[in-house]
């Protein structure tokens, strides 16, 4: 049975939060996991922080049993340093800055004509 | 082929009523089985595929695969790793220390607990074994009295009874007693009032005529 490191959505409508659990990759998203190895609540907090928490550990334990990440879950802990950074993450940002980029210059272009 | 009418009443929850205006398929919530056909408004139907950006694609590639080996690579260090940690085992054994003087804890407690209850034991039996010799005892107390005063209820019986054997008639004292009893001659013929005065009857007179005829005449006497 491959094992599975996944988000596990808890939380409520319009309130999401994760547990990031080790779990049988075929079992049910919320189903009883062989162990919870971390939170991760999307929704930034009064200091604008993404609060998560992992025990790297059994993170380690886990991925010694030959455990698979979900892309989700790969990206998280890619970008938390434990593992190489996703490649989509790269790509991702590209798209965001792609997207940024076009919103700045089109306020821009509004001001220009504005005050022309 | 299965006509569009025939699928309608074979597929979907609440077959009755579902049916639209037109005779067309219906289903509610399921997908459309795999026989049924496609849609004639679907025969030209061509889905158009998400443009895919050439650079993202070869990025993709190559970085996942470079992203794959890592994986594995480090998935592979950590397997070693826990090998180390098993067989070396510190972890381990601080476990196994762990688990052994948790085990002798255990032990001690429950030596401590026999103990105790052994304690309450024996003072639980030694108590009860005096309340035994006591009840016996008492008993034995009670017996003794109760046999005493059996034993005085039965003098004091013999003692009335022989107090009233001297009284009684025997065969030498048979001839006295006659004529005891012929002396104290008792009539019981008389009435009383309410005061108390005794009004006697004829039997007395009766009897003191007949004593003095038998007194008077040899006759009379030798008959009596």
């Amino acid at each position: 049975m491959v094992i599975a490191i996944r988000l596990a959505r808890h939380g409520c409508t319009n309130r999401p939060f994760y547990h990031l659990v080790a779990i049988q990759h075929k079992r049910a998203r919320n189903y009883e996991p062989l162990e919870q190895i971390g939170t991760f609540d999307p929704m930034p907090n009064a200091d604008n922080e993404k609060l998560v928490a992992v025990n790297f550990e059994r993170l380690r334990y886990w991925m010694s049993q030959g455990a698979r990440f979900s892309k989700p879950a790969a990206r998280l802990l890619g970008v938390s340093g434990f593992l190489p950074v996703h490649p989509y993450s790269y790509v991702a940002a590209l798209r965001n800055t792609r997207i940024l980029e076009a919103k700045t210059q089109d306020q821009s272009v509004e001001a220009s004509n504005d005050t022309s | 082929m299965i006509s569009a009418k025939t699928c309608l009443y074979l597929y979907g929850p609440g077959k009755q009523g579902l049916r639209s205006p037109c005779g067309s398929l219906v289903f509610v919530r399921w997908r459309k089985p795999r026989w049924i056909p496609m849609a004639k408004s679907k025969l030209e139907y061509l889905p158009v595929k998400k443009p895919v950006d050439p650079w993202e694609a070869d990025f993709m590639k190559k970085q996942m695969n470079h992203y794959r080996t890592t994986m594995k690579a480090l998935r592979a260090y950590f397997a070693c790793e826990q090998e180390a940690l098993s067989a070396t085992g510190t972890v381990m054994m601080e476990k196994a220390r762990h688990e052994e003087d948790e085990f002798r804890a255990l032990l001690e407690e429950n030596a401590r607990h026999n103990e105790h209850v052994a304690a309450m034991r024996e003072k639980r039996i030694a108590d009860e074994q005096e309340a035994r010799l006591l009840a016996r005892m008492r008993g034995i107390e009670f017996a003794k009295q109760r046999r005493a005063e059996e034993r005085e209820h039965a003098d004091s019986v013999i003692q009335h009874y022989q107090e009233l054997a001297k009284t009684l008639v025997t065969a030498e004292t048979c001839d006295e007693a006659i004529e005891q009893c012929l002396d104290d001659v008792i009539v019981y013929d008389f009435a009383i009032d309410q005061t108390g005065s005794v009004y006697q009857g004829r039997t007395l007179e009766v009897l003191e005529k007949v004593s003095s005829l038998s007194s008077s005449s040899p006759e009379v006497s030798t008959l009596s």
